[in-house]
């Protein structure tokens, strides 16, 4: 088989990750300047600068002008598989968490959205929109609709103090499980682009799914819209 | 589920297509396969229908049933045995273009990952993956040669490593796989056909076979604009 010649870009990116792991290098911690890498690797210096703007597209690094390359801060993992609430996961990645209640108020369904919450077409339903801002940045954009029916009298200030799921467990016997969702990277929206001062069309990644009780009803159908930036997604795979 | 035949129907085909099931751009079966499944007749799928094609989440094709609207293939996230067995059974008509087959020495990264040598040697496979004709992702996957000595099957045009490992005795069982938005380089841009300013996803996928040894590392770089990915939690 063919021996195939490592590039030199492709080497840099390699030897960036490995001083990294073996140099034990953490978030905000400073890697050796380009001209101390390119020495050392024996590559051209164009070669390393090239390689850490990759690893800055790749959210490994990041490049402070005049100061250096820094070990980027990581983004917050969620997991697709589990239900961890999203402030735990960025508190636990080191970040600063907020969340705003912008909007709580009453729709009636739609066609679509009473077959996804399995409820009748105009029933009630609570629209709740949250920001969750981030070290001072907005990050996430989440839309809400639950029917009025399942959580009655759901307040802002309930939910200023509390998690939404923790709230419709402890209060309203209303327990989620288990439930699906897509995950696609899509051009913002309008308002969430506004909400996330980014511009509208950026993209940006979207989550669309529905949450179900322990008896699979339908409980919650939400649209999650995150920043690539700070939120990346993991998952643990099996063999079927 | 409670409500009129028509109406758990309906609910029921919407969540198919929302998981995945029903996949956008294809055929969902035919009224009386549909029929036969909900155990009801042709009329009463029909109207469950309706809405749907009112909605604009179906279309009709005169003479050959219904399509669903979308140009995204809906990927399962869960599985290992990813995009082939996914895209065949999906019909998106999948087809993998290989750019570079060959050996190259692990280095100082991967000598870590796969618990070897930084001389020892790794395979290399860099293929481009298309969907219905189209580039849909960029692959790079790296195993060590150790698990494989004989490259002779690797010179076929093999479409599935994970039906290739099986036959050497190597059981994949478990993988960790991170999602993130990146950009390329500009010669994978135009592999992909997309510019370098574009965003795209960036599967990253180490996976440990049934002895606890970690045997690949994936990279995917996907198209946005064609896929979605479906996944189900749990709490």
């Amino acid at each position: 088989m063919e021996r195939l010649r490592i590039t030199p870009m492709r080497e840099a990116r390699e030897r960036i990750r490995a001083y990294m792991r073996s140099n034990a290098l953490g978030p905000g911690e400073r890697l050796p300047s380009e001209r101390v890498l390119s020495e050392d690797w024996g590559l051209s210096r164009g070669t390393v600068r090239s390689a850490i703007r990759a690893g800055e597209h790749d959210g490994l690094l990041e490049r402070r002008p005049g100061s250096g390359t820094y070990v980027a801060r990581p983004t917050v993992e969620r997991n697709l598989q589990d239900l961890r609430p999203l402030a735990d996961v960025a508190e636990a990645t080191g970040y600063q968490v907020v969340t705003e209640i912008l909007r709580l108020t009453v729709i009636e369904a739609n066609l679509e959205r009473a077959d996804q919450l399995d409820v009748r077409l105009g029933e009630e339903l609570y629209s709740l929109l949250r920001r969750r801002v981030f070290d001072g940045v907005p990050a996430v954009v989440e839309y809400s609709l639950i029917p009025v029916a399942v959580a009655p009298g759901l307040s802002k200030e309930d939910l200023e103090k509390q998690s939404l799921y923790s709230l419709l467990e402890e209060r309203y016997g209303n327990r989620i499980a288990e439930g699906y969702e897509s995950l696609s990277l899509l051009p913002c929206p309008q308002e969430a682009a506004e909400l996330l001062s980014i511009e509208e069309g950026q993209d940006v990644f979207v989550q669309n799914g529905v949450a179900l009780s322990p008896e699979r009803s339908p409980i919650e159908s939400f649209e999650s819209v995150s920043l690539g930036q700070y939120v990346s997604f993991v998952s643990d795979l099996r063999a079927r | 589920m409670e409500g009129p035949l028509y109406r758990q129907i309906r609910r029921e085909i919407r969540q198919r297509i929302a998981t995945g099931e029903y996949q956008p751009g294809a055929f969902i079966p035919s009224l009386n396969e549909m029929a036969d499944q909900f155990n009801v007749n042709r009329l009463t799928v029909m109207k469950a229908l309706e809405p749907l094609i009112g909605e604009g989440v179906l279309k009709p094709v005169v003479g050959r049933g219904f399509v669903v609207v979308g140009a995204r293939v809906a990927r399962e996230l869960e599985t290992l045995d990813g995009f082939s067995r996914t895209m065949s059974e999906l019909r998106a008509e999948p087809a993998v273009k290989v750019l570079t087959k060959g050996v190259r020495a692990a280095g100082p990264w991967y000598a870590g990952l796969f618990d070897i040598d930084p001389s020892d040697d790794l395979y290399f496979i860099k293929r481009l993956c298309l969907s219905a004709g189209h580039p849909f992702s960029l692959e790079e996957i790296l195993f060590p040669t150790y698990l494989m000595p004989d490259p002779a099957p690797l010179q076929l045009s093999v479409f599935s490593l994970y039906d290739l490992y099986a036959f050497h005795g190597i059981n994949l069982v478990s993988a960790w796989q991170t999602l993130k938005q990146t950009k390329l380089s500009a010669s994978d841009a135009r592999l992909l056909g997309v510019d370098e300013e574009t965003s795209v996803l960036l599967f990253e996928c180490e996976s440990k076979d049934d002895r606890g040894r970690t045997v690949e590392s994936t990279s995917t770089y996907t198209r946005g604009d064609v896929a979605s990915f479906v996944t189900r939690f749990r709490a």
